[in-house]
């Protein structure tokens, strides 16, 4: 049998479909074929998937995504023959009726005859064989001439001229001044134009209004709100962890940093250093930290029970998906697992990647570590002023002032000796739940075995000693930095303590009191001698864990042992959850004033004589003496009062989480994972070094082989991707769609630019000219004619161009789940602008929400200001999106989002007409327009007008809205509790003098107003 | 057979109230013409619960045998050992230490050296194939013959919210498409005015995945699993506000549309039309939303036979939901009862309590639902699925020595059951080992389960694709083969 391509097919390619493109639709018989526009599409939508990049899915050794393997011999022939294209196996094999027909029936369909031609004439024109268009570094091109001259405002009017007049279509005439401060309103700030916003640009009659109001915008804080949105959806941003539990996450200070970024309107490629790796900076400042949250945005899972390294490669495992998504429009994902069956990016290169995201500290941890403090402006100026209050009251004792001075020395002359301790010597030791003790030679019993839930320990113990005053537990730290205890951590609870002597005439000792070098809080020494009965109190040590603790329990008389009479002692360990202790020690004394020893530091120093004291031993001293002296009572109170204000203060200083990279001795190797799976890394093939992919460009020189070299990589001037990416998704939400319509991919399987030259020029333009100012590029896009023209449309125009991809009119474009919110509160005047920034709210909720297994939060509603905040300020919920966004397309950012979608649907309906958030706005507007316009419905309808569309009502409109006010009227008035509802909740109550009918009437009108196509439509 | 019509009156209801009023549909659509409806039908992005239009020409791809599918998922796993997998094995060696061939690569929290946890349940053999049925199911028994026990299920995640995503979007991690999103995307709903995939959760709480487990991924919103609540609004936001009534409503969306048109005539943008047909239907579905979702006016036999109980939140009110929308012509019905993950730490997860608890409210209504749907003739043209997200361990997990007993998260083999929807009644396929640790005969992966579940509603999985990111995804991601032997 002669040699075939074998074929088996992945099941992974089945049904595809190739996309049609603008750019190859008009692929004319005689036309010279363009590899990348014609050809490269269909090769890989219908071979790649079994002759790609990705060798392990190869079939038949064949390759058709290099031009070298393609024409190369094989026992068959050439696959592309440029010497005799009819020989072409590939012509052969896709033109075949029988089972050699490719692609394979399981796999797809077969080519249509156009395709079929398309790859027919390409041979015949000597195939040739650029690289992928995407891949090569932009050039500027000429601009193109154009007949219509005078409709150019900008060179981006050329490209777009230039392809309507081939296609026969001229542009709209400009919108009208109201639509297009409507329109660029929104874009800029995401926020509609008040009515003063529009009086003041339409009263501007010279040259440059519309100019100088781009200015204006770019200049409002508000913009930085507006653009922030879409960047915290490639962020991924939320507040919380995300997977089951789904936790709150404080990370507003990213969001806030975002926001600000887009404000000073830092170059674009600076935003990317710092986001990507602000931590590796020269200078790191907190601002710089707080901007590496963009990875920190990773998700957390603390699921009981889940392996930390596996969501920790998550995460690292997003965080290079994500970085190839945002920044450069290639979809990396597919290579987790096997090479990359249409880009050129192999399974090895992806961990190459991984390797530079592999070396930060975060790893899961339940609490999000690691994380700085991040205190705002505002906040540290506060701070300092409550810090320096600290330091004028730490100034007495650091050198230590007179008074302080003397408080020492008369503490020191009454120091008692220490207290001798003789250690007892176990005789029996016994234990109520089976564990075993053993005493060692220095006395001290150490618990093994089954580790139980409680214990009780029965000692008995011989001594030297004829008389006993007080006795001494300590409890020893145990191996590794553990505590003394059996539980994981090493903490105990001791409850009780029993003493006697053994034998007829045994006694049982009273206490006198007791205390310990550390006490957990609500755990003292003292309540190991309270007598409790229930057993639930005694003494611990949490969270001082790293050094050995011991209490010292005084007896009310003295304990005379009687000739070979031993000691019991019982310890009582009822707390639970393995709250017993594995290593202690019991001693006693017969001294009269029995006390716990001096810290060690404490006693080298006061064995040192006053005169020879280091400046740091006599600060030490002091402060020691600060607790113990009465006389220093004020100023230990006034120092502790202004402590606990500065750290009160600091508890509300928000968190950042950060990313943080590993010092070099505890750096990771990066392996490759076999199946994408981390229980599975590719040991073999040895450690992978941190690199980019060859198909794109060189590592920039000089930069470190680091996160830092990597952000630099992105930007790289000769980088060919990044700017056409960001360009691209900028464009596509001016204009609808993307010059790529696949925003989420500019790879080989993206579609081809309707405008290759446009976006190509923009894209060399923004990384030159305009420095990477997203400002000056938004600027350069709503200053063209193109975007000024007015949204009319006809039949014959969608005919042709039924997407609006070459632009011959304005998109309508649906808002955002974000600008309809707030559009709504601000027709009604409620929403509070004032601020930018700060933690993050939650506006009325439905009813019936149900907390995350697990977990029984639930964002409370906020109350005040806070309930009518923008909207991106909504607490970011994971699994419990605020309901309302998720139905108008805002994603729950678990990953990386780069376009939303724009659906309409039943359900959006019904939230404009029945949520709680637009029926308060919409009672609000009808309260406002009663107030503004008086009695007269006309009047009061162009107030409603003005401020949710900005214009005034059509004769036909006011008809249609005075026939609901009087329908309104007439059912409000059968039922006035009714209407007493709808014109007040959740509102609150009319104003005085305000006809509930008269204002639920209103209220119906207004959300009418809020559910019109115009209202929820960039115009 | 003819379904009984017990809900019907109230759609009618609502068609009647719509030709009533003002129209504005049928005149946008005249006004209009054929050619730019057509052109609004086809734009991928307009969500319409009508019918699929966006979705691939080529479905269905076989003939279906079921219409529709109810998946009842015990979120948090039921102990297979407990329930259907009778092991008298573990009884034998109970409290003496468990092989480690029991353990799965990874556990949650069970520690090795774990101790054989016999079950304390009795059990019987019932039906024509003597399936094991533990004592905590009596009336399961009673249907026995009507369902097809699957006790040789597996999957590779042993934490729920992965396992639960990889069960219903076919990956672990969110951003995938629920296999209701794809079956609405891929076949529409059978109502106008119901959205084609509803979710119910019991328990009290949502199951572990959150919403991701009924997200539409990046396929259109509109495909997107709706919560129907038992409390507040059936649906969120599908009530009038306090105060409007539905003739006041009605009339402001007569408003809302006429001046929608007056904007359509101007700018000729087909996406004004879409809205104003949203409009009507969100109308509509304002009364056949609380209309469905209103048990009171069932029989109170039927309410008997549920254990349902109008206005209470429960798993029983659910089963009986989910056979009104499903009887209404929804696509995909997904319950979620949460409180099956019995560790055993304390009270509220004991094997020795919970559990029984958890199927003294589980096993009527289920077998109530198999039963009601039977003698409405719709078992056969649905689809009904039991399951957990995966098995539990061999072992009492004793976590911190707890005292209470109960099992830990275990991949290697769980039993699910299929009713309906041309699965093989009375069937009870595959096994495990004498422990139940690992599958024996047929193992049957969650692919497989998703692949057979959409070749009865006429799919191949391989052939239900969606471009996102530069990819053909599907449900199956590369994996699933259809299981004949599940079927009849």
């Amino acid at each position: 049998m002669k040699h075939r391509f074998k074929i088996v097919v992945a099941p992974f390619i089945a049904g595809l479909v190739p996309l049609a493109t603008l750019a190859s639709v008009d692929t004319a018989v005689n036309k010279s074929v363009d590899f990348n526009n014609d050809v490269l599409p269909i090769l890989s939508n219908n071979c790649f998937a079994c002759h790609g990049p990705d060798g392990d899915a190869r079939k038949a050794d064949l390759r058709l995504d290099t031009r070298d393997n393609a024409v190369s011999a094989r026992d068959s022939g050439r696959p592309v023959n440029t010497d005799h294209p009819y020989e072409s196996l590939l012509l052969l094999r896709i033109t075949a009726d029988d089972e050699d027909r490719m692609p394979p029936a399981e796999a797809g369909n077969a080519l249509t005859p156009d395709e079929i031609q398309t790859l027919q004439h390409w041979i015949e024109q000597g195939a040739s064989w650029p690289r992928h268009w995407s891949f090569v570094r932009p050039v500027s091109p000429h601009l193109p001439d154009v007949q219509q001259v005078d409709w150019i405002r900008n060179p981006i009017d050329r490209f777009i001229l230039a392809r309507l007049e081939t296609e026969r279509l001229s542009p709209a005439p400009e919108a009208d001044s109201r639509s297009l401060l409507r329109r660029v309103t929104f874009d800029l700030t995401g926020l509609p134009p008040t009515g003063a916003e529009m009086d003041a640009f339409l009263a501007d009659e010279e040259t440059g209004a519309y100019e100088r109001l781009v200015d204006r915008l770019l200049g409002s804080p508000h913009y930085g709100e507006q653009q922030a949105i879409h960047w915290l959806d490639i962020a991924r941003y939320a507040d919380s962890q995300g997977f089951e539990k789904d936790r709150p996450r404080i990370m507003w200070r990213y969001r806030d940093w975002v926001i600000d970024a887009f404000n000073r309107d830092i170059p674009f490629d600076e935003f990317t250093r710092e986001q990507v790796a602000g931590d590796l900076l020269d200078d790191p400042t907190l601002d710089r930290q707080i901007a590496t949250g963009f990875h920190r945005n990773t998700q957390t899972n603390t699921e009981g029970g889940t392996d930390n390294e596996e969501f920790r490669s998550a995460a690292v495992i997003d965080r290079v998906n994500t970085s190839m998504q945002s920044w450069m429009g290639l979809t990396a994902g597919c290579a987790q697992c096997h090479s990359h069956k249409f880009d050129p990016l192999s399974h090895e290169e992806y961990y190459g990647i991984y390797a530079f995201f592999n070396q930060t500290e975060d790893a899961d941890l339940d609490d999000d570590a690691p994380f700085i403090k991040a205190p705002t402006g505002d906040q540290q100026e506060q701070f300092s002023l409550l810090e320096s209050a600290v330091d004028s009251i730490n100034a007495r004792l650091s050198p230590p002032d007179e008074e302080v001075l003397a408080a020492v020395e008369r503490w020191e002359s009454q120091l008692d000796a220490p207290t001798p301790w003789d250690t007892f010597r176990p005789t029996h030791l016994a234990t109520e739940s089976g564990a075993s003790l053993d005493a060692g030679d220095d006395g001290v019993i150490v618990a093994s075995g089954d580790v139980p839930l409680v214990d009780t320990y029965t000692l008995e113990l011989d001594t030297s000693l004829g008389t006993i005053t007080a006795m001494r537990l300590e409890a020893i730290e145990g191996p590794g930095g553990r505590g003394p205890g059996r539980t994981t951590h090493g903490n105990f609870v001791v409850n009780d303590l029993q003493v006697s002597t053994t034998g007829e005439d045994g006694t049982t000792v009273e206490f006198l009191d007791a205390e310990a070098t550390f006490e957990q809080v609500d755990f003292p020494a003292s309540a190991i001698i309270d007598k409790d009965e229930s057993g639930k109190t005694g003494w611990a040590i949490h969270p001082v864990y790293d050094k050995d603790q011991a209490a010292v329990i005084r007896f009310s008389e003295p304990l005379v042992l009687g000739e070979g009479q031993r000691l019991e002692i019982t310890i009582r360990q009822s707390h639970g959850t393995q709250h017993v202790l594995e290593r202690f020690r019991l001693s006693g004394t017969d001294h009269e004033h029995a006390h716990l020893p001096l810290p060690p530091g404490i006693q080298l120093i006061t064995d040192t004589p006053a005169e020879e004291r280091t400046g740091a031993q006599q600060e030490i001293i002091a402060r020691h003496v600060l607790r113990h002296a009465p006389e220093l009572e004020t100023l230990r109170s006034e120092l502790d009062a202004a402590t606990s204000k500065r750290d009160t203060f600091m508890k509300m200083v928000p968190t950042a989480l950060i990313m943080r990279e590993l010092p070099e001795e505890k750096q990771r190797t990066t392996h490759l994972f076999l199946g994408g799976s981390f229980m599975n890394p590719d040991i073999d093939r040895g450690a992978l070094d941190a690199d980019v992919p060859a198909f794109l460009h060189a590592w920039p020189a000089d930069a470190p082989r680091n996160r830092l070299g990597f952000a630099e990589w992105l930007v790289d001037p000769n980088n060919p991707l990044t700017a056409r990416a960001q360009v691209n998704r900028t464009w596509s939400r001016i204009f609808g769609h993307g010059l790529v319509a696949t925003v989420d991919d500019l790879g080989v399987q993206g579609e081809r630019p309707s405008h290759p030259e446009l976006l190509d020029w923009l894209a060399v333009q923004w990384q030159g000219e305009l420095g990477w100012s997203h400002k000056q590029l938004l600027r350069l896009l709503v200053t063209s004619a193109t975007y000024r023209q007015a949204a009319h449309t006809t039949a014959e125009v969608r005919t042709v161009d039924p997407d609006n991809r070459l632009l011959s009119h304005a998109p309508r474009l649906r808002h955002g789940a974000e600008q309809i919110r707030d559009q709504a509160l601000v027709a009604s005047g409620l929403l509070k602008l004032d601020r930018i920034g700060g933690p993050s709210v939650t506006p009325y909720l439905p009813k019936g929400m149900l907390p995350q297994a697990f977990d029984n939060y639930i964002q409370p509603v906020s109350t005040g200001d806070d309930l009518h905040r923008r909207s991106l300020y909504t607490d970011w919920r994971r699994t419990g999106h605020y309901p309302a966004f998720a139905t108008f397309d805002a994603p729950s950012r678990e990953f990386c989002t780069i376009e939303r979608q724009r659906s309409n649907t039943p359900l959006q309906a019904l939230v404009l007409l029945n949520d709680a958030v637009f029926i308060e706005a919409a009672q609000a507007l009808a309260r406002r327009c009663m107030e503004e316009g008086g009695m007269d419905i006309d009047e009061r309808l162009r107030v409603i007008f003005r401020h949710a569309l900005s214009r005034p009502p059509t004769p036909r409109e006011e008809t249609v809205l005075h026939e609901l006010y009087d329908d309104a009227v007439e059912s409000c008035s059968r039922d006035t509790e009714a209407a007493r509802l709808l014109a007040t909740r959740p509102l609150g109550d009319l104003p005085d003098g305000m006809d509930p009918c008269d204002a639920a009437a209103m209220t119906a009108i207004s959300n009418v107003i809020m559910n019109l196509d115009e209202f929820v439509n960039r115009p | 057979m003819t379904p009984i019509p017990e809900h019907i009156p109230i759609l009618e209801h609502t068609r009647t109230e719509c030709q009533t009023r003002r129209h504005f549909l049928g005149r946008a659509t005249c006004s209009f013409g054929a050619a730019a409806l057509s052109g609004m039908l086809n734009n991928g992005v307009m969500g319409s619960m009508l019918s699929n239009e966006e979705a691939p020409a080529s479905l269905p791809h076989g003939l279906p045998k079921a219409k529709r599918v109810i998946y009842l998922h015990m979120a948090g796993s039921p102990p297979h050992h407990d329930l259907f997998d009778y092991k008298p094995l573990l009884n034998k060696r109970h409290g003496e230490l468990a092989p480690v061939d029991c353990y799965a690569e990874r556990s949650a929290f069970v520690k090795p050296n774990a101790m054989v946890l016999g079950t304390p349940f009795k059990f019987q053999q019932v039906g024509g194939n003597g399936a094991w049925v533990s004592e905590l199911l009596p009336h399961f028994k009673e249907v026995i013959n009507d369902v097809c026990i699957v006790r040789s299920m597996y999957t590779d995640q042993f934490n729920h919210a992965p396992a639960q995503l990889l069960l219903q979007t076919g990956h672990a991690l969110q951003g995938r498409p629920s296999m209701g999103s794809w079956l609405s995307w891929g076949l529409g709903s059978e109502n106008r005015d119901l959205p084609s995939f509803l979710v119910l959760v019991s328990g009290g709480k949502k199951p572990s995945a959150g919403t991701s487990a009924w997200d539409s991924g990046f396929l259109p919103t509109v495909h997107s699993g709706v919560q129907c609540r038992s409390g507040g609004d059936p649906v969120l936001d599908v009530m009038n506000p306090p105060g409007m009534d539905r003739e006041l409503r009605s009339n402001t969306i007569d408003a809302i549309n006429r001046l929608n048109q007056m904007q359509a005539d101007s700018f000729g943008d087909p996406e004004i039309l879409s809205r104003i047909q949203q409009y009507e239907l969100a109308f509509r579905m304002q009364t056949a939303v609380p209309g469905v979702m209103d048990i009171s006016m069932e029989s109170p036999e039927t309410l008997e036979l549920y254990g349902a109980e109008p206005g209470a939140a429960s798993f029983a009110n659910n089963c009986l939901l989910a056979r009104r929308l499903s009887e209404s012509g929804v696509r995909f019905v997904q319950l979620y009862d949460w409180g099956w993950d019995v560790h055993g730490t304390g009270p509220g997860d004991d094997l020795m309590t919970q559990l029984p608890a958890k199927c003294r409210a589980m096993d009527r209504p289920v077998t109530a639902l198999l039963l009601d749907l039977k003698r409405r003739g719709l078992l056969e043209e649905t689809l009904v699925v039991w399951s957990g997200e995966f098995g539990r361990t061999v072992m009492n997990e004793k976590r911190n020595g707890s005292t209470f007993l109960g099992r830990d998260h275990h991949p290697g083999c769980f039993t699910i059951w299929l009713a309906g929807g041309g699965t093989r009644a009375g069937a009870v396929i595959g096994s495990t080992d004498p422990w139940g640790a690992h599958v024996d005969e047929n193992p049957v992966s969650v692919y497989d389960l998703q692949a057979t579940m959409l070749h009865v509603m006429g799919i191949d999985h391989e052939r239900l694709t969606y471009r996102s990111q530069g990819r053909d995804f599907r449900l199956t991601d590369v994996h699933g083969t259809v299981r004949p032997e599940l079927l009849s």
